[in-house]
């Protein structure tokens, strides 16, 4: 379902959008819950807030971006403000398995900087998301800095992405970059995003 | 702003979130993040949903009362879709499922199941075929060429403080490497844990995340795992 198609049934109260949806919902949650290792009881919850923002607030579409990655900002806010409930998961102590440690700390074997690193980060692109485009039909900084990280393209490159001269896209560059610098000095504390353990 | 505006410091950043610098760890966090982000809304969108589950049906059940209670769809949606995925009985419970099986990796599952526990098992069994039996037909697997190949060992297990957590997050892990994995419970303190990886490229990555679980898998795949609840 494209998100023409999601406005469309929900302007006309077509109630099945509900069980077309949740599917591709689900796997949206489950994927964005993964990244800040939320699961369980707590990965329901997100799910339920993401349905209620997703099905309830759905005129906050405005159909300028792809309804996946619509669904995706709002799974991953709705992720930040559960962990600023209730923290990171913490393994139990004492583990149980065959080498006195536990199995969710070796599958995962994260850090608490590693784990800050990837919040910090979370909370940038987040930022980064609820930003306007600068004019009427220009793409916004997220969704540019998105196609480079995807395609890892050359400066000429992404002038031709951007329809516009090599001049106008290193000038783009420059905006994104002081962009992401911001916002990583706000939420990690560096302004190239790093997080120094024992900060 | 011109080309000189743009400093090195800048650049190299830029470098690294595409990808062509090293040793930018805050901008190799971002380009990871991004990354992930855009494997899940590719996979959420190349459809090919697996059934729900019994658990992610009442789930949905549960959204559906909390959206009517929000007013969406102005009451419509109690009559949208339907309960029957819920009402389906719950002997054994499958917490988690392979997104593709075939008529084998299943089979093969069961048959080592009630192996493992009796006729009673056996019984249990059988009936979560009938829920199970939707995901063969999801089936694109070429297993043709299993019988050449050395099994791994079976029935290597583990304790852990929470079985069902630990290998409900096992089964992601797996599915994320590109394994398949089934996990069910058995009793109130074991969880059948069971592995096939169907593509060979994924099978180091299965084997090491097992490994490094506890389990002590040996040659290729499928494995079959039991995740004990620790006393």
């Amino acid at each position: 379902m494209d998100g023409e198609e999601f406005l469309r049934r929900m302007r006309a109260n077509d109630a099945r959008v509900f069980d077309d949806l949740m599917p591709v919902l689900e796997k949206i949650v489950y994927g964005a819950c993964a990244s800040f290792r939320l699961f369980d009881q707590r990965r329901d919850d997100v799910l339920q807030d993401v349905a209620v923002k997703a099905f309830v607030n759905w005129t906050s579409y405005r159909g300028d971006s792809r309804l996946t990655t619509w669904l995706y900002a709002i799974a991953r806010n709705v992720c930040l403000d559960e962990i600023r409930r209730g923290g990171r998961y913490v393994a139990e102590p004492g583990g149980t398995d065959q080498d006195g440690g536990d199995l969710f700390n070796k599958i995962f074997d994260e850090s608490q900087s590693d784990f800050e690193q990837r919040l910090c980060v979370q909370q940038v692109l987040a930022a980064l998301e609820a930003e306007p485009s600068a004019r009427k039909g220009s793409m916004r900084k997220i969704e540019v800095l998105m196609w480079w990280v995807m395609n890892s393209p050359t400066t000429e490159e992404l002038a031709a992405f951007l329809e516009t001269t090599l001049a106008a896209a290193k000038t783009r560059k420059s905006a994104i970059v002081a962009a992401v610098r911001e916002l990583c000095e706000k939420f990690c504390g560096h302004n190239e995003c790093a997080i120094v353990s024992g900060r | 702003m011109t080309d000189q505006q743009v400093s090195d410091a800048d650049e190299v950043f830029f470098e690294a979130l595409a990808g062509r610098a090293q040793g930018v760890p805050g901008a190799d966090a971002v380009r990871t993040a991004l990354r992930e982000e855009a494997a899940t809304v590719q996979e959420a969108s190349s459809g090919g949903h697996a059934e729900a589950t019994p658990e992610q049906a009442a789930l949905r059940e549960q959204i559906k009362a909390k959206l009517i209670a929000e007013g969406a769809f102005n009451g419509q949606l109690a009559s949208a879709g339907g309960n029957a995925v819920a009402k389906q009985p719950l002997v054994a419970k499958p917490i988690s499922r392979p997104r593709q099986a075939d008529d084998g990796a299943i089979a093969r599952f069961f048959s080592w199941l009630s192996s493992f526990t009796g006729p009673q098992m056996a019984g249990l069994a059988a009936s979560m075929m009938l829920g199970v039996l939707v995901v063969m037909n999801m089936s694109a697997i070429d297993q043709a060429k299993q019988e050449d190949v050395v099994r791994g060992a079976a029935s290597l297990s583990v304790s852990v403080a929470d079985p069902a957590r630990d290998g409900a997050q096992l089964v992601e892990r797996i599915n994320a490497l590109g394994g398949e994995a089934m996990l069910v419970q058995l009793n109130d303190k074991e969880w059948a844990l069971s592995v096939s990886v169907p593509k060979s490229e994924s099978i180091k990555p299965v084997q090491a995340l097992l490994q490094k679980g506890g389990f002590q898998v040996e040659g290729l795949p499928p494995y079959d795992l039991i995740l004990r609840k620790a006393e």
